[in-house]
């Protein structure tokens, strides 16, 4: 394939994903410049390294995990990220959660979801734990299939299925607690 | 299996995600458990509410097309920027330099205006500012009725006189460093101006709110473009418009898909998703408008539409 060749398919191909890995870019580094600069890297190397691409094989998942490894590359050290938390932790903090009521949880979930601002949202979904944070921009941000967020992740899709519920069940925790103390709902 | 291990079952459910056997056994359940539907609930409500607080977003087009530019340049089928007003003109070092250019080119014209006493005759004054970040405004004045004495330009309908091939003319135009082919107020006498160097009718909209400056043809590969200048509010308001063989080509202006499916419809296509500015564009019987501004995108889109509803019923 000519270079010409190779970059008509890469636009008709690899552009039309650019939507979706900008709103990604946008969810890790909340804030358009480093987000332009992260889609940028990640269309240029995937455009270098086109000829790597298996044909066939999911183009997202792959576009994804060039941008996953350049955010690593670039952004490691300068940006705080939830990463270091161990599964001890988590295990601990999702065992507490059993012990609600999850009927009465469910009521005061339905009131209090009217109620809370966009910015306690992001906030109680930028607090969970990397792993977490990033199977449920994938799938409920994103919208990818659990197939797809596996292949990105390179992880059985067992493991996706688990984290998100893990990660949701955290973040209802989490809202309960923020519309508590903001005083949406008196008592959690 | 108790409601604890169906639990997990729920998310999977809510992503639509669950194997036919897995379906089977889980819906069963759920007729019969109160608890684990309500569960349920809560899983699709927290998906709701998270996609309701976090659509998904759209490339900014300007980011768009550097990064397609950027792979074009690389893959060697482009040298240099094609559009590069798109993604240049309202930096503010463009603007501040426009500024003081056009500031010269206010002096240059008032110079000689108190050097021919002939032309004291009335003259409007057209607001050509830059960006917010430009202080003051800066007036150009256009001797509206001195154009009458001008030579009527012979017609050219084969090729326009362009400035030069490229379309980085238009940076210089809006720095200052070239200025408008035709500086007029005068709708008629621009449009006039302009299609006797197209080959393609050319319509300029009269918007309400919207003083016009000038007006410059150019060319982009083998198409005639002609540019019209409007200043809204202290902003500066760029319509195009431009023919194209096939609409296929619209990928040259790096356009989504779902944007050209827009155009072909004959729909406006808007694009605001860049905070800096936002484009309008509109395809009629084969001539492409597209608006770039960087003032209010209500406002200007308001303008826009009035302004071609009005030409499209005078018709």
């Amino acid at each position: 394939m000519d270079i010409k060749q190779k970059q008509k398919e890469f636009e008709r191909i690899a552009v039309p994903h650019m939507d979706l890995l900008f709103s990604y870019a946008m969810r890790i580094t909340n804030n358009e410049e480093d987000a332009q600069d992260l889609l940028q890297e990640t269309y240029l190397k995937a455009f270098r390294f086109w000829e790597q691409f298996e044909k066939g094989t999911n183009l997202k998942a792959w576009l994804f995990r060039i941008m996953k490894n350049s955010y690593i590359n670039r952004y490691r050290k300068e940006k705080k990220e939830g990463e270091s938390v161990s599964y001890n932790e988590i295990e601990e903090f999702y065992d507490s959660l059993k012990d609600e009521s999850a009927v009465e949880s469910s009521d005061l979930q339905h009131n209090l979801y009217t109620n809370l601002l966009d910015d306690e949202v992001t906030d109680a979904l930028d607090s969970l734990p990397n792993d977490f944070r990033t199977v449920i921009l994938l799938c409920d941000i994103e919208g990818l299939q659990y197939e797809e967020i596996a292949e990105f992740l390179q992880c059985p899709i067992g493991t996706v299925r688990s984290r998100l519920h893990r990660g949701r069940k955290m973040l209802q925790k989490k809202l309960l607690t923020y519309a508590k103390k903001k005083g949406y709902i008196t008592d959690v | 299996m108790n409601c604890e291990q169906y639990y997990e079952l729920l998310t999977a459910l809510a992503d639509n995600e669950l194997i036919a056997e897995e379906q089977h056994i889980l819906d069963a359940h759920l007729n019969q458990c109160a608890h684990c539907s309500k569960l349920y609930e809560v899983e699709l409500a927290t998906k709701q509410l998270l996609r309701a607080t976090l659509p998904p977003l759209k490339t900014p087009w300007k980011i768009r097309a550097d990064i397609i530019e950027k792979t074009r340049i690389e893959a060697g089928t482009q040298t240099e920027q094609r559009f590069p007003f798109f993604t240049h003109w309202w930096k503010p070092s463009f603007a501040i330099s426009g500024a003081v250019a056009v500031a010269a080119f206010v002096f240059f014209l008032l110079y000689n205006t108190e050097k021919t006493p002939q032309q004291t005759s009335e003259q409007k004054v057209v607001s050509y500012p830059a960006k917010e970040t430009v202080t003051e405004n800066i007036s150009v004045p256009v001797a509206t009725e001195t154009k009458q004495t001008e030579k009527p330009k012979p017609k050219k309908k084969s090729l326009p006189p362009i400035l030069n091939e490229s379309m980085t003319e238009f940076d210089l135009f809006l720095q200052g460093k070239k200025k408008p082919e035709k500086l007029t107020s005068q709708r008629k006498e621009l449009e006039q101006y302009l299609a006797s160097r197209v080959n393609f009718p050319v319509r300029l909209p009269e918007m309400s709110d919207c003083e016009l400056i000038g007006g410059i043809v150019s060319q982009f590969q083998n198409e005639q473009v002609a540019q019209v200048m409007y200043s809204h509010r202290g902003h500066n308001v760029a319509l195009y418009q431009t023919t194209f063989n096939s609409f296929d080509e619209l990928n040259l202006f790096f356009l989504p898909e779902s944007a050209q499916t827009v155009l072909k419809k004959g729909n406006w296509y808007i694009d605001d998703s860049d905070s800096n500015c936002c484009i309008a564009m509109w395809i009629d019987k084969g001539v492409l408008y597209y608006a770039v501004s960087n003032a209010d995108k209500q406002e200007v889109h308001q303008e826009l539409f009035h302004g071609f509803k009005t030409i499209n019923s005078a018709k």
